[in-house]
């Protein structure tokens, strides 16, 4: 994998991520409220650099698909929370996965500080952490 | 004479001066050692602040047993940092000599280690613990930036998440 399909990966992750999130944010109780709407916002930032990083490339950053298959039927609080964490956790692998590959310092960077951002997120829905957040897998729901 | 070969006499007078101040001290030159690779430094370096944090939460478990069961959770993910990053260490090629691996080289040094004071009071021990933590993102950032070995930045990065991870989780734990 060369750097720019891991970002491109990434990116097809941070879509489906961002879908997830609206489903998030209509089930989540008050008290998460806010984390689901900074979650959502941080998403949407990092798509906007990631096709920026795409571009730099010469590459047509991917489009997100019209809906997603979602791993966790999204009806109340808690199940909203599970499908955040798991969204976070699996997005994790994929910034894990571009460190892997990139030999290019900047990208080096930009994984790094969102593989630790996505990880703090995670905890945070999950009130729990992987060891190693992007290197152990999360489990099927 | 050239602008380059210039430089590289130039080069050369420090290291000439360096063998006589040897020689006046009645020392016989000695060939240097090879420097140890950058990465096995990083290695060694994490692998030793991991083991100090386990040992701080092993202490705060024992001070705290009212906190023991997250903690030791916490110590546990420590432990396996120390497995990854000694997971990185390349095979040596065939036929060559075994060397100590950097990474276990400050594991003997300190056999017998000092438990680590930590504070009475249970709100002062979470703060000791996410300073740790706090200092320890800053570590594994800087190793997995400054890391040759891709694999290797990946494992530091992961670890660094996963402290970023306990500091957080530390703050809403008493």
């Amino acid at each position: 994998m060369s750097t720019l399909e891991a970002l491109q990966a990434a990116l097809a992750g941070e879509h489906a991520c961002i879908y997830g999130y609206g489903l998030v944010g209509a089930h989540v109780s008050d008290s998460a409220a806010d984390l689901a709407r900074d979650g959502y916002q941080t998403h949407r930032a990092r798509r906007e650099e990631l096709a920026r990083q795409i571009r730099l490339r010469h590459g047509e950053p991917v489009a997100a698909l019209p809906a997603y298959v979602v791993p966790i039927e999204v009806d109340d609080d808690p199940s909203a929370r599970r499908l955040a964490g798991l969204l976070e956790q699996r997005l994790a692998v994929l910034y894990a996965d571009l460190i892997d590959v990139t030999s290019v310092p900047a990208v080096r960077e930009l994984a790094l500080t969102t593989l630790i951002e996505t990880s703090v997120l995670a905890a945070r829905w999950t009130g729990d952490t992987f060891a190693l957040p992007g290197i152990d897998e999360p489990p099927e729901p | 004479m050239s602008r380059r070969s210039l430089l590289i006499a130039g080069a050369m007078v420090p290291l000439a001066g360096c063998d006589l101040l040897e020689s006046a001290d009645g020392q016989e030159p000695t060939p240097s050692p090879a420097p140890p690779h950058p990465d096995d430094v990083i290695r060694a370096r994490a692998v030793e602040a991991e083991r100090a944090l386990t040992a701080l939460y092993v202490a705060a478990a024992a001070a705290h047993p009212d906190l023991e069961a997250d903690l030791e959770l916490f110590a546990d993910r420590h432990l396996r940092h120390i497995a990854a990053i000694e997971s990185t260490v390349p095979p040596l090629p065939p036929g060559s000599p075994t060397p100590t691996p950097a990474a276990q080289a400050p594991a003997t040094e300190s056999a017998s280690p000092v438990p680590p004071d930590v504070a009475a009071d249970p709100e002062a021990v979470v703060r000791q613990l996410r300073d740790a933590e706090a200092a320890a993102v800053e570590e594994r950032t800087t190793d997995c930036l400054a890391a040759r070995d891709q694999r290797l930045a990946t494992v530091m990065a992961s670890i660094a998440a996963c402290e970023a991870a306990h500091d957080r989780l530390l703050r809403s734990a008493r």
